[in-house]
């Protein structure tokens, strides 16, 4: 009979419970009593500009943050879920990272920039997917980068035999 | 080790002066809001990845994913704090609008009660106050260590050490 070890706080676990932590943050506005609203609000404000308009809202009440940003920090978890699923894909992973990044950034800044002048119209979906995409290399390469003091030992999850 | 308050220093005086650049952009072009709010997020960006940037590249060293997430928590909570006196100095100067005023505009079409709105903008006056200095310190901090450590990974400088290439 196999049984979980007792947890361990690995890099990948800290950085998975950081951004899903993050997430939540911004995602609550909505469902929360306004004050604890308010006080999410002035969190975000310095890094986004929170337009009703171009925010993901619930009842009529907008999250923490836009719609990029939203899905950045969105991607930003999915990167570092799917840390432990690339596998084979990890050495050209690390050896293309910078230019992944880049590409990433590129998309959603044409995306932006496209879209306040008249040659493209961005969207809540082209938004969000362009910022996700950034956040899921991002979040890649905050997994890799906090793992890598503990090398070759820096597991996302350990199982023992009991 | 090298004194890492310089690169912090740096690093929270490009995030306070474009972020406030972005708020008075903001605060003028009407509907360009969204010009601005990205400046903001840019400014976080710069500021934070630029401190690591300016450390690694002046003592040419590859440093590791905390010591990164640490001067990007530096620069984004030191940026916070003179972002809250710019901000404080450009409402007391009549070129940003008053932050209770934004909120109840933007609670508005929200389908709050006048008692929910009254409340809720109390708490956004309180947030301007010293409570809202700690609030942006933090967030500031998590952003700025979580864009910090990727920059340490980014801006790698000449050969590095077996642990930091194993993974």
């Amino acid at each position: 009979m196999r049984a979980l070890a007792p947890f361990r706080l690995t890099p990948w676990a800290v950085v998975t419970t950081g951004c899903a932590v993050v997430l939540a943050l911004a995602v609550l506005p909505p469902f929360v009593a306004p004050p604890v609203r308010a006080a999410l609000a002035h969190g975000f404000h310095l890094v986004c500009h929170q337009l009703p308009d171009r925010s993901f809202a619930v009842g009529g009440v907008p999250l923490a943050l836009c719609h990029r940003c939203t899905g950045v920090v969105a991607g930003l978890l999915g990167g570092a879920l799917l840390v432990p699923l690339v596998g084979r894909l990890r050495s050209a992973l690390v050896r293309y990272e910078r230019p992944l990044l880049v590409a990433a950034l590129a998309l959603a800044a044409a995306d932006w920039l496209l879209g306040a002048g008249v040659v493209w119209t961005n969207t809540p979906a082209s938004r969000f997917l362009t910022g996700a995409l950034v956040g899921l290399v991002a979040g890649y390469l905050l997994t890799r980068s906090a793992a890598a003091p503990e090398a070759a030992s820096a597991q996302p999850a350990r199982v023992a035999a009991s | 080790m090298p004194s890492k308050l310089t690169s912090i220093l740096i690093g929270a005086l490009i995030y306070a002066v474009v972020g406030a650049i972005g708020a008075i952009i903001s605060a003028a072009s009407g509907g360009m809001q969204f010009v601005g709010g990205a400046l903001g997020c840019i400014a976080l960006i710069a500021g934070t990845a630029g401190a690591v940037w300016h450390y690694t590249s002046t003592y040419r060293l590859t440093i590791p994913a905390g010591q990164g997430a640490a001067l990007g928590a530096g620069a984004g909570a030191v940026g916070a704090l003179i972002s809250w006196v710019l901000t404080w100095i450009l409402t007391s100067a009549g070129i940003m609008a008053d932050p209770v005023e934004q909120a109840r505009r933007q609670m508005e079409g929200q389908g709050l009660t006048e008692e929910q709105m009254e409340m809720a903008l109390r708490w956004t006056e309180t947030f301007t106050g010293p409570l809202g200095i700690v609030v942006g310190l933090a967030i500031g901090a998590i952003l700025g260590a979580i864009i910090g450590a990727i920059a340490a990974l980014i801006f790698k400088k000449g050969e590095a050490g077996p642990d930091l290439e194993a993974y």
